[in-house]
């Protein structure tokens, strides 16, 4: 063998005739269909779409949200109001502390 | 010895070179789409309507559909979906990528039904808007969405698209996608 044959033959080897079509285009166009999209901010989108999509990226938090009941508070306005509750002075207090 | 090994090499080189330009006609066609229609003499399983449709959006035509505008990587198939939804009357898509509008109209409240495959072929048949769509995932970055507009070939939807090929009739080329109709 000359000097410098078995290199020469190895720069051919990776030229392959037979590749499929597919493969051959993967490698040169790299995926298909996955390019970055032009898109608005979210704080121009319709606030009724976006909760849509928000209900499915995150379900288990909207459904929290949805099913929470709202704290129960004391409520003394109504407490006051109730009738025929005993009046007790604050001296009959004082007389029974004594 | 030496002077075959010298001629054995000497054939190989003379066998390899292919002209580049034929390599890529021979992947556009294996992949299988047409990048415009003839509107006078449409593919067989597509609708004519929504081939109308498909035209209006300027998918070979509208520069800013081209894939790499306005810079490398970046193609439009969210803003083709949302210009051929318009002319049903329908304007939810807009301002949402690809991503979004999957996972809206995965929301049965928003009035898009999941269906099979051979319901959005039969829905675009008869003329209705038909979307094939894949949310973003581990392998994908981004999200895909293309126009049910007809059936390419038995069974298999025919997709009319912007993405990293811009065609008006085709096959879809990602992930098994999921396929919905509007009511």
């Amino acid at each position: 063998m000359w000097p410098g044959t078995e290199a020469y033959e190895d720069s051919t080897a990776t030229l392959d005739e037979d590749a499929p079509a597919d493969e051959v285009d993967e490698l040169d166009d790299g995926p298909v269909d996955d390019g970055a999209q032009l898109c608005a901010d979210e704080s121009e989108i319709d606030p009724h779409i976006l909760h849509l999509i928000r209900e499915v990226e995150d379900p288990v938090g909207y459904e929290k949200f949805e099913r929470k009941a709202p704290p129960t508070l004391p409520q003394p306005d109504r407490a006051r109001s109730v009738p025929n509750l005993p009046k007790v002075k604050s001296s009959a207090f004082k007389r029974i502390l004594r | 010895m030496t002077i075959q090994s010298t001629q054995r090499t000497q054939r190989q080189h003379v066998a390899k070179p292919r002209p580049t330009v034929q390599k890529k006609q021979v992947t556009k066609k294996a992949k299988g789409y047409i990048s415009k229609v003839d509107l006078a003499n449409l593919p067989k399983g597509m609708n004519p309507k929504l081939a109308e449709k498909v035209r209006k959006i300027g998918l070979t035509t509208d520069k800013s559909l081209q894939p790499g505008y306005p810079k490398p990587g970046t193609t439009h198939c969210n803003e083709a979906a949302q210009k051929y939804a318009k002319q049903f009357g329908y304007d939810g898509f807009k301002g949402l990528n690809a991503d979004k509008m999957n996972k809206l109209m995965s929301n049965p409240k928003s009035g898009w039904h999941k269906v099979t495959e051979a319901e959005a072929i039969q829905a675009a048949k008869d003329g209705k808007m038909a979307f094939a769509s894949v949310p973003a995932s581990k392998g994908h970055a981004h999200g895909h969405i293309a126009a049910v507009t007809g059936e390419y070939a038995p069974g298999v939807a025919g997709i009319s698209q912007a993405g990293s090929d811009n065609y008006e009739f085709g096959t879809w080329r990602r992930e098994t996608p999921s396929f919905f109709v509007r009511d």
